[in-house]
Protein backbone atom coordinates (compact mmCIF):
# COMPACT_ATOMS: atom_id res chain seq x y z
CA UNK A 1 0.00 0.00 0.00
CA UNK A 2 2.83 2.53 0.97
CA UNK A 3 4.96 1.20 -2.33
CA UNK A 4 1.43 1.86 -4.35
CA UNK A 5 1.07 5.41 -2.84
CA UNK A 6 5.26 5.84 -3.55
CA UNK A 7 4.90 6.08 -7.29
CA UNK A 8 2.17 9.28 -7.68
CA UNK A 9 4.55 11.15 -5.15
CA UNK A 10 7.35 10.45 -7.02
CA UNK A 11 6.10 11.50 -10.28
CA UNK A 12 4.59 14.68 -8.63
CA UNK A 13 7.65 15.48 -7.33
CA UNK A 14 8.90 15.07 -10.68
CA UNK A 15 6.77 17.52 -12.42
CA UNK A 16 7.24 20.18 -9.83
CA UNK A 17 11.01 19.60 -9.88
CA UNK A 18 10.95 20.55 -14.00
CA UNK A 19 8.66 23.04 -13.41
CA UNK A 20 11.04 24.91 -10.83
CA UNK A 21 13.28 24.81 -13.84
CA UNK A 22 16.32 22.87 -11.56
CA UNK A 23 15.71 19.40 -13.65
CA UNK A 24 18.09 19.33 -16.61
CA UNK A 25 19.57 21.95 -18.18
CA UNK A 26 17.59 23.38 -21.51
CA UNK A 27 21.11 24.66 -22.62
CA UNK A 28 24.53 24.23 -22.08
CA UNK A 29 27.11 26.83 -22.59
CA UNK A 30 29.57 25.85 -25.41
CA UNK A 31 32.93 27.72 -26.07
CA UNK A 32 33.86 26.12 -29.28
CA UNK A 33 32.01 24.64 -32.08
CA UNK A 34 33.08 23.15 -34.96
CA UNK A 35 30.21 22.91 -37.88
CA UNK A 36 31.27 20.83 -40.90
CA UNK A 37 29.56 22.02 -43.91
CA UNK A 38 28.54 20.64 -47.15
CA UNK A 39 28.85 22.80 -50.75
CA UNK A 40 31.40 25.20 -50.08
CA UNK A 41 33.31 25.55 -53.50
CA UNK A 42 35.07 29.03 -53.47
CA UNK A 43 36.64 31.90 -51.54
CA UNK A 44 33.65 33.79 -51.28
CA UNK A 45 31.88 31.20 -49.89
CA UNK A 46 34.36 30.86 -47.14
CA UNK A 47 34.29 34.70 -46.48
CA UNK A 48 30.31 34.89 -46.82
CA UNK A 49 30.22 32.44 -43.89
CA UNK A 50 33.04 33.57 -41.83
CA UNK A 51 31.27 37.13 -42.13
CA UNK A 52 27.88 35.64 -41.27
CA UNK A 53 28.73 33.84 -38.43
CA UNK A 54 30.55 36.62 -36.78
CA UNK A 55 27.12 38.34 -36.61
CA UNK A 56 26.37 35.70 -34.60
CA UNK A 57 26.32 37.71 -30.81
CA UNK A 58 28.15 35.14 -27.99
CA UNK A 59 31.24 34.58 -31.45
CA UNK A 60 34.49 35.67 -30.68
CA UNK A 61 36.43 34.14 -33.73
CA UNK A 62 35.50 31.84 -36.83
CA UNK A 63 37.69 29.91 -38.84
CA UNK A 64 36.40 28.56 -41.84
CA UNK A 65 38.49 25.46 -43.80
CA UNK A 66 37.41 24.77 -47.22
CA UNK A 67 39.59 21.95 -47.97
CA UNK A 68 37.75 20.31 -44.81
CA UNK A 69 34.97 21.83 -44.88
CA UNK A 70 34.76 23.41 -41.60
CA UNK A 71 33.87 26.60 -39.53
CA UNK A 72 35.51 26.73 -36.28
CA UNK A 73 33.66 29.30 -33.31
CA UNK A 74 35.26 30.34 -30.35
CA UNK A 75 32.38 31.32 -28.13
CA UNK A 76 32.16 33.87 -25.21
CA UNK A 77 31.90 32.82 -21.43
CA UNK A 78 28.07 33.00 -20.91
CA UNK A 79 27.29 33.23 -24.49
CA UNK A 80 23.95 31.91 -25.83
CA UNK A 81 24.99 30.32 -28.83
CA UNK A 82 22.65 27.47 -30.23
CA UNK A 83 24.10 25.15 -32.52
CA UNK A 84 20.59 25.92 -34.30
CA UNK A 85 21.64 29.06 -34.63
CA UNK A 86 24.84 28.41 -36.12
CA UNK A 87 22.65 25.71 -38.48
CA UNK A 88 20.35 28.85 -39.55
CA UNK A 89 23.46 30.80 -40.89
CA UNK A 90 24.56 28.32 -42.11
CA UNK A 91 21.35 27.44 -44.61
CA UNK A 92 20.77 30.99 -45.31
CA UNK A 93 24.27 31.05 -46.71
CA UNK A 94 23.09 28.53 -49.24
CA UNK A 95 25.20 25.75 -47.92
CA UNK A 96 24.40 22.26 -45.89
CA UNK A 97 25.49 21.91 -42.08
CA UNK A 98 26.18 18.35 -41.78
CA UNK A 99 26.81 18.31 -37.73
CA UNK A 100 29.09 20.01 -35.06
CA UNK A 101 31.68 18.44 -32.89
CA UNK A 102 31.89 20.98 -29.67
CA UNK A 103 35.33 21.07 -28.36
CA UNK A 104 36.80 22.36 -25.46
CA UNK A 105 37.66 26.33 -25.45
CA UNK A 106 41.52 26.86 -25.07
CA UNK A 107 41.14 28.67 -21.96
CA UNK A 108 38.98 25.21 -20.80
CA UNK A 109 41.96 23.09 -21.89
CA UNK A 110 44.57 25.41 -20.19
CA UNK A 111 42.76 25.29 -17.17
CA UNK A 112 42.47 21.24 -17.49
CA UNK A 113 46.50 21.60 -18.22
CA UNK A 114 46.96 23.14 -15.40
CA UNK A 115 44.92 20.05 -13.20
CA UNK A 116 47.20 17.59 -14.91
CA UNK A 117 49.74 15.30 -13.10
CA UNK A 118 52.54 13.00 -15.03
CA UNK A 119 54.36 9.64 -12.67
CA UNK A 120 56.75 7.55 -13.75
CA UNK A 121 55.62 3.98 -13.60
CA UNK A 122 57.74 0.90 -13.79
CA UNK A 123 56.72 -2.55 -15.70
CA UNK A 124 57.77 -5.66 -15.90
CA UNK A 125 56.82 -8.33 -18.26
CA UNK A 126 57.26 -6.36 -21.56
CA UNK A 127 59.12 -8.46 -23.65
CA UNK A 128 58.38 -6.56 -27.43
CA UNK A 129 57.40 -3.24 -29.08
CA UNK A 130 53.91 -4.68 -29.09
CA UNK A 131 53.61 -5.34 -25.61
CA UNK A 132 54.39 -1.41 -25.21
CA UNK A 133 51.95 -0.34 -28.12
CA UNK A 134 49.31 -2.21 -26.35
CA UNK A 135 49.64 -0.61 -22.78
CA UNK A 136 49.79 2.72 -24.13
CA UNK A 137 46.44 2.27 -26.41
CA UNK A 138 44.59 0.72 -23.06
CA UNK A 139 46.15 3.62 -21.20
CA UNK A 140 45.02 6.35 -23.81
CA UNK A 141 41.51 5.34 -23.89
CA UNK A 142 41.42 5.87 -20.19
CA UNK A 143 38.71 8.67 -19.15
CA UNK A 144 40.81 11.50 -17.38
CA UNK A 145 44.48 10.23 -18.94
CA UNK A 146 46.20 12.66 -21.35
CA UNK A 147 49.05 11.39 -22.91
CA UNK A 148 50.99 8.63 -21.91
CA UNK A 149 54.45 7.03 -23.41
CA UNK A 150 55.47 3.48 -22.71
CA UNK A 151 58.92 2.75 -23.32
CA UNK A 152 60.74 -0.80 -24.22
CA UNK A 153 63.46 0.44 -23.28
CA UNK A 154 63.01 1.89 -19.70
CA UNK A 155 60.28 -0.96 -18.71
CA UNK A 156 58.27 1.98 -18.09
CA UNK A 157 55.47 4.50 -18.81
CA UNK A 158 55.05 8.23 -18.06
CA UNK A 159 51.37 9.06 -17.86
CA UNK A 160 49.66 12.29 -17.53
CA UNK A 161 46.29 12.24 -16.06
CA UNK A 162 43.75 14.50 -14.07
CA UNK A 163 43.70 13.24 -10.30
CA UNK A 164 40.16 14.75 -10.07
CA UNK A 165 38.89 12.18 -13.00
CA UNK A 166 41.24 9.26 -12.55
CA UNK A 167 43.74 8.01 -10.01
CA UNK A 168 47.64 6.92 -10.19
CA UNK A 169 46.24 3.77 -8.53
CA UNK A 170 43.46 3.24 -11.44
CA UNK A 171 45.82 3.00 -13.93
CA UNK A 172 48.33 0.72 -12.18
CA UNK A 173 45.34 -1.62 -12.04
CA UNK A 174 44.83 -0.91 -15.98
CA UNK A 175 48.16 -2.25 -16.76
CA UNK A 176 48.14 -5.06 -14.28
CA UNK A 177 44.57 -6.21 -16.05
CA UNK A 178 46.51 -6.41 -19.25
CA UNK A 179 48.90 -9.40 -17.79
CA UNK A 180 51.87 -6.84 -16.68
CA UNK A 181 53.55 -5.86 -12.94
CA UNK A 182 53.34 -2.74 -12.53
CA UNK A 183 55.60 -0.93 -9.94
CA UNK A 184 54.54 1.93 -7.66
CA UNK A 185 53.75 5.59 -9.06
CA UNK A 186 56.48 7.87 -8.76
CA UNK A 187 55.24 11.29 -9.46
CA UNK A 188 57.45 13.72 -12.44
CA UNK B 1 17.47 64.65 -75.62
CA UNK B 2 18.74 61.33 -76.37
CA UNK B 3 22.03 62.51 -74.51
CA UNK B 4 20.56 63.85 -71.61
CA UNK B 5 18.53 60.53 -70.84
CA UNK B 6 21.64 58.36 -71.61
CA UNK B 7 23.98 61.04 -68.72
CA UNK B 8 20.76 60.89 -66.49
CA UNK B 9 21.32 56.81 -66.67
CA UNK B 10 24.82 56.22 -66.17
CA UNK B 11 25.01 58.91 -62.91
CA UNK B 12 21.74 57.30 -61.66
CA UNK B 13 23.36 54.00 -62.14
CA UNK B 14 26.93 54.93 -60.64
CA UNK B 15 25.16 56.44 -57.76
CA UNK B 16 22.88 53.11 -57.48
CA UNK B 17 26.35 51.16 -57.23
CA UNK B 18 27.92 53.77 -54.88
CA UNK B 19 25.32 54.20 -52.42
CA UNK B 20 23.94 51.30 -51.92
CA UNK B 21 24.63 49.82 -48.23
CA UNK B 22 26.56 47.04 -49.51
CA UNK B 23 26.76 45.78 -52.96
CA UNK B 24 26.48 42.29 -54.81
CA UNK B 25 28.09 38.86 -57.08
CA UNK B 26 28.09 39.51 -60.90
CA UNK B 27 29.12 37.11 -62.98
CA UNK B 28 29.01 35.39 -59.88
CA UNK B 29 32.22 32.73 -59.28
CA UNK B 30 31.87 30.84 -62.03
CA UNK B 31 32.02 31.80 -66.43
CA UNK B 32 32.17 35.21 -68.18
CA UNK B 33 30.18 34.18 -70.85
CA UNK B 34 28.13 31.27 -69.73
CA UNK B 35 25.29 30.69 -67.51
CA UNK B 36 25.89 29.48 -64.14
CA UNK B 37 23.91 28.53 -60.98
CA UNK B 38 25.36 29.76 -57.73
CA UNK B 39 22.93 32.34 -56.14
CA UNK B 40 24.10 34.61 -52.97
CA UNK B 41 23.28 34.18 -49.44
CA UNK B 42 20.32 35.74 -47.96
CA UNK B 43 20.97 39.12 -47.16
CA UNK B 44 24.21 39.42 -49.04
CA UNK B 45 24.75 41.84 -51.66
CA UNK B 46 27.30 42.21 -54.78
CA UNK B 47 28.57 44.01 -57.33
CA UNK B 48 29.78 43.51 -60.66
CA UNK B 49 30.72 45.66 -63.03
CA UNK B 50 31.99 44.11 -66.53
CA UNK B 51 33.84 45.92 -69.83
CA UNK B 52 32.69 43.61 -72.98
CA UNK B 53 33.92 43.92 -76.03
CA UNK B 54 32.87 42.78 -79.96
CA UNK B 55 34.73 42.52 -82.89
CA UNK B 56 33.98 42.03 -86.17
CA UNK B 57 35.73 42.68 -89.79
CA UNK B 58 34.20 46.51 -89.85
CA UNK B 59 35.16 47.71 -85.92
CA UNK B 60 34.51 47.19 -82.33
CA UNK B 61 31.88 47.64 -79.92
CA UNK B 62 32.62 47.91 -76.42
CA UNK B 63 29.95 48.11 -73.38
CA UNK B 64 30.25 48.53 -69.66
CA UNK B 65 27.68 47.24 -67.48
CA UNK B 66 26.83 46.75 -64.12
CA UNK B 67 25.01 44.16 -61.70
CA UNK B 68 24.02 45.05 -58.35
CA UNK B 69 22.51 41.58 -57.05
CA UNK B 70 20.84 41.11 -53.62
CA UNK B 71 19.92 37.73 -51.80
CA UNK B 72 16.24 37.71 -51.08
CA UNK B 73 16.58 33.65 -49.37
CA UNK B 74 19.47 31.38 -50.07
CA UNK B 75 18.00 30.36 -53.45
CA UNK B 76 16.07 33.35 -54.76
CA UNK B 77 18.28 36.22 -55.88
CA UNK B 78 17.54 39.48 -57.61
CA UNK B 79 19.67 41.71 -60.04
CA UNK B 80 19.38 44.81 -61.85
CA UNK B 81 22.03 45.12 -64.42
CA UNK B 82 22.44 48.39 -66.34
CA UNK B 83 24.20 49.60 -69.20
CA UNK B 84 27.25 52.39 -67.90
CA UNK B 85 28.43 53.45 -71.18
CA UNK B 86 26.26 54.12 -73.65
CA UNK B 87 28.61 56.71 -75.66
CA UNK B 88 31.23 54.51 -76.22
CA UNK B 89 32.13 53.31 -79.73
CA UNK B 90 29.39 50.83 -81.37
CA UNK B 91 29.58 49.09 -84.44
CA UNK B 92 26.73 50.03 -87.58
CA UNK B 93 25.30 46.30 -86.71
CA UNK B 94 26.36 44.81 -84.10
CA UNK B 95 25.42 40.82 -83.90
CA UNK B 96 22.53 39.86 -81.70
CA UNK B 97 24.10 38.78 -78.41
CA UNK B 98 23.90 39.05 -74.65
CA UNK B 99 27.48 39.64 -74.69
CA UNK B 100 27.72 37.50 -71.33
CA UNK B 101 24.33 35.72 -70.92
CA UNK B 102 23.91 36.77 -67.29
CA UNK B 103 24.38 40.40 -67.63
CA UNK B 104 21.46 41.57 -70.46
CA UNK B 105 22.18 42.58 -74.29
CA UNK B 106 23.78 46.07 -75.12
CA UNK B 107 21.74 48.85 -74.75
CA UNK B 108 19.22 47.22 -72.03
CA UNK B 109 18.54 48.12 -68.96
CA UNK B 110 17.67 44.11 -67.30
CA UNK B 111 16.15 43.47 -64.19
CA UNK B 112 16.30 39.58 -63.29
CA UNK B 113 15.50 37.23 -60.48
CA UNK B 114 17.52 33.66 -60.39
CA UNK B 115 15.52 30.56 -58.48
CA UNK B 116 18.07 28.01 -57.60
CA UNK B 117 15.20 25.53 -57.55
CA UNK B 118 17.58 22.15 -57.01
CA UNK B 119 20.61 21.57 -54.70
CA UNK B 120 22.23 18.75 -53.41
CA UNK B 121 25.68 18.77 -51.51
CA UNK B 122 26.85 15.51 -51.75
CA UNK B 123 30.07 16.59 -49.76
CA UNK B 124 32.78 18.55 -48.63
CA UNK B 125 33.22 21.61 -51.58
CA UNK B 126 30.93 19.72 -53.95
CA UNK B 127 27.73 21.13 -55.23
CA UNK B 128 24.91 19.89 -58.10
CA UNK B 129 22.28 22.77 -58.53
CA UNK B 130 20.14 24.00 -60.82
CA UNK B 131 18.82 27.79 -61.11
CA UNK B 132 16.12 29.82 -63.47
CA UNK B 133 15.89 32.99 -64.85
CA UNK B 134 13.91 35.99 -65.52
CA UNK B 135 14.35 38.74 -66.73
CA UNK B 136 12.80 41.77 -68.60
CA UNK B 137 14.66 44.51 -71.13
CA UNK B 138 14.27 47.78 -70.87
CA UNK B 139 16.02 49.72 -73.58
CA UNK B 140 17.96 52.59 -73.65
CA UNK B 141 17.61 53.54 -76.87
CA UNK B 142 14.98 54.24 -79.40
CA UNK B 143 16.70 51.88 -82.16
CA UNK B 144 19.07 49.22 -82.73
CA UNK B 145 20.68 48.11 -85.76
CA UNK B 146 18.39 50.57 -87.68
CA UNK B 147 15.53 49.01 -85.96
CA UNK B 148 13.10 50.68 -82.98
CA UNK B 149 13.15 48.53 -80.16
CA UNK B 150 11.04 47.75 -77.53
CA UNK B 151 10.84 46.02 -74.09
CA UNK B 152 11.87 42.83 -73.96
CA UNK B 153 12.03 38.91 -71.34
CA UNK B 154 14.43 36.47 -71.29
CA UNK B 155 14.06 33.02 -69.55
CA UNK B 156 16.97 30.83 -68.88
CA UNK B 157 17.67 27.47 -67.16
CA UNK B 158 20.88 25.96 -66.44
CA UNK B 159 22.52 23.16 -64.22
CA UNK B 160 25.36 22.48 -63.48
CA UNK B 161 28.43 20.96 -60.73
CA UNK B 162 30.74 23.01 -58.92
CA UNK B 163 33.72 21.29 -56.45
CA UNK B 164 37.06 22.13 -55.26
CA UNK B 165 38.51 21.42 -58.28
CA UNK B 166 36.45 20.55 -61.21
CA UNK B 167 33.06 22.84 -62.47
CA UNK B 168 30.40 22.20 -65.23
CA UNK B 169 27.45 23.89 -66.13
CA UNK B 170 25.15 23.65 -69.05
CA UNK B 171 22.41 26.07 -69.90
CA UNK B 172 19.74 27.59 -72.39
CA UNK B 173 17.91 30.29 -72.95
CA UNK B 174 15.52 32.44 -74.84
CA UNK B 175 15.02 36.38 -75.30
CA UNK B 176 12.31 37.88 -76.86
CA UNK B 177 11.76 41.34 -78.11
CA UNK B 178 8.51 42.78 -77.91
CA UNK B 179 7.37 44.86 -81.11
CA UNK B 180 7.97 48.90 -81.44
CA UNK B 181 6.49 50.80 -83.60
CA UNK B 182 6.12 48.24 -86.25
CA UNK B 183 9.41 46.78 -85.98
CA UNK B 184 11.14 43.78 -83.96
CA UNK B 185 14.29 42.51 -82.69
CA UNK B 186 14.21 38.80 -83.83
CA UNK B 187 14.39 36.41 -80.82
CA UNK B 188 17.85 35.18 -79.46
CA UNK B 189 17.77 31.76 -78.19
CA UNK B 190 21.16 30.25 -76.83
CA UNK B 191 22.72 28.01 -75.21
CA UNK B 192 25.85 27.41 -73.54
CA UNK B 193 28.09 24.69 -71.95
CA UNK B 194 31.13 25.93 -69.37
CA UNK B 195 34.15 23.20 -67.95
CA UNK B 196 36.09 24.79 -65.62
CA UNK B 197 39.06 23.47 -63.62
CA UNK B 198 41.64 24.14 -60.21
CA UNK B 199 45.42 23.55 -61.33
CA UNK B 200 46.60 21.96 -58.07
CA UNK B 201 48.41 25.16 -56.94
CA UNK B 202 45.31 26.96 -56.16
CA UNK B 203 44.21 24.12 -54.27
CA UNK B 204 45.68 26.22 -50.70
CA UNK B 205 43.08 26.50 -48.00
CA UNK B 206 40.84 29.78 -47.54
CA UNK B 207 41.86 32.64 -47.07
CA UNK B 208 44.76 31.95 -49.79
CA UNK B 209 43.43 33.20 -53.46
CA UNK B 210 41.49 30.71 -55.41
CA UNK B 211 41.72 30.72 -59.45
CA UNK B 212 40.18 28.61 -61.66
CA UNK B 213 40.14 28.18 -65.38
CA UNK B 214 37.10 27.34 -67.63
CA UNK B 215 36.61 26.42 -71.08
CA UNK B 216 33.64 28.71 -72.26
CA UNK B 217 30.98 27.78 -75.02
CA UNK B 218 28.27 29.52 -76.62
CA UNK B 219 25.82 29.00 -79.15
CA UNK B 220 23.65 31.50 -80.42
CA UNK B 221 20.47 31.22 -83.09
CA UNK B 222 18.79 34.92 -83.39
CA UNK B 223 15.46 35.44 -85.47
CA UNK B 224 15.07 37.66 -88.36
CA UNK B 225 14.62 41.26 -87.32
CA UNK B 226 10.91 42.97 -88.78
CA UNK B 227 11.23 46.19 -89.87
CA UNK B 228 7.88 47.41 -90.23
CA UNK B 229 6.17 44.50 -90.24
CA UNK B 230 8.32 42.73 -92.80
CA UNK B 231 11.40 40.34 -92.33
CA UNK B 232 15.13 42.13 -92.87
CA UNK B 233 17.15 39.35 -94.92
CA UNK B 234 20.42 40.47 -93.00
CA UNK B 235 19.24 39.49 -89.29
CA UNK B 236 19.55 36.02 -88.15
CA UNK B 237 21.63 33.01 -88.40
CA UNK B 238 23.83 30.32 -86.07
CA UNK B 239 26.41 31.22 -84.26
CA UNK B 240 29.09 28.40 -82.31
CA UNK B 241 31.98 30.03 -79.93
CA UNK B 242 34.49 28.72 -77.78
CA UNK B 243 37.04 30.43 -75.66
CA UNK B 244 39.20 30.01 -72.69
CA UNK B 245 38.57 32.47 -69.19
CA UNK B 246 40.32 32.43 -66.00
CA UNK B 247 38.90 34.01 -62.80
CA UNK B 248 40.42 34.65 -59.52
CA UNK B 249 39.11 34.85 -56.21
CA UNK B 250 40.28 36.45 -53.01
CA UNK B 251 38.22 36.86 -49.92
CA UNK B 252 35.14 38.74 -50.80
CA UNK B 253 37.23 39.86 -54.63
CA UNK B 254 36.78 38.64 -57.60
CA UNK B 255 37.97 39.07 -60.81
CA UNK B 256 37.63 37.44 -64.02
CA UNK B 257 38.85 37.38 -67.94
CA UNK B 258 37.49 35.25 -70.96
CA UNK B 259 37.77 35.71 -75.02
CA UNK B 260 35.50 33.85 -77.33
CA UNK B 261 36.28 33.13 -80.84
CA UNK B 262 33.29 31.73 -83.49
CA UNK B 263 34.45 28.43 -84.17
CA UNK B 264 31.05 28.43 -87.03
CA UNK B 265 29.53 31.80 -88.20
CA UNK B 266 26.21 31.02 -91.07
CA UNK B 267 24.88 34.32 -91.22
CA UNK B 268 21.93 35.30 -93.18
CA UNK B 269 22.25 38.13 -96.20
CA UNK B 270 25.16 40.52 -95.38
CA UNK B 271 26.26 40.80 -91.97
CA UNK B 272 29.69 41.15 -90.76
CA UNK B 273 31.72 38.01 -89.77
CA UNK B 274 32.43 38.33 -86.07
CA UNK B 275 36.32 38.28 -85.29
CA UNK B 276 36.47 37.60 -81.49
CA UNK B 277 34.46 38.97 -78.27
CA UNK B 278 35.85 39.94 -75.05
CA UNK B 279 34.87 40.21 -71.30
CA UNK B 280 36.25 41.66 -68.27
CA UNK B 281 35.19 41.82 -64.92
CA UNK B 282 35.13 43.18 -61.57
CA UNK B 283 33.35 41.79 -58.65
CA UNK B 284 32.57 42.07 -54.86
CA UNK B 285 30.50 40.42 -52.41
CA UNK B 286 29.39 42.43 -49.44
CA UNK B 287 28.11 40.38 -46.27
Amino acid sequence: MTKKRGKPALLVGLVLALAAGWAWPVHAEMRRVVMKIYGMDCAPCAHSMEEGLKKIKGVTKVAVSLNKGTATLDLAAGNKVSLEEIRQVVLKGGFTPEGARIAPAPAANQEAQAHMKTVFIPIRGMVCVKCAARIEKALSSMDGVGKSRVSLAERAARVEFDPSRVSAARIVEVINGLGYHAGKPAAE
Amino acid sequence: MKTTRRTALTISALLAAALSPARARALSHGPAFGLATPTLGEGSWVDDAAAMTITDSQGSSAMFRDMIGYGVTQDLQANISVPLSPALDRLAAPPRTRGSAMMGSFGDIEPSLMWRFQRRAPAVGERYESTAFLSGSIPTEEAREGVRVGPGMNAALVTGYASRTIYWWLGGGYQRYFSSGGDRLGDLPYISAVFGWRPPMFRGDYPKPDWRLFVESLGEFPGKDRIGGVLNPDSGGTKFLLGPSALGLYGGWGVEAGVLFPVYQELDGRQSRELYRTVFDFTYWFN
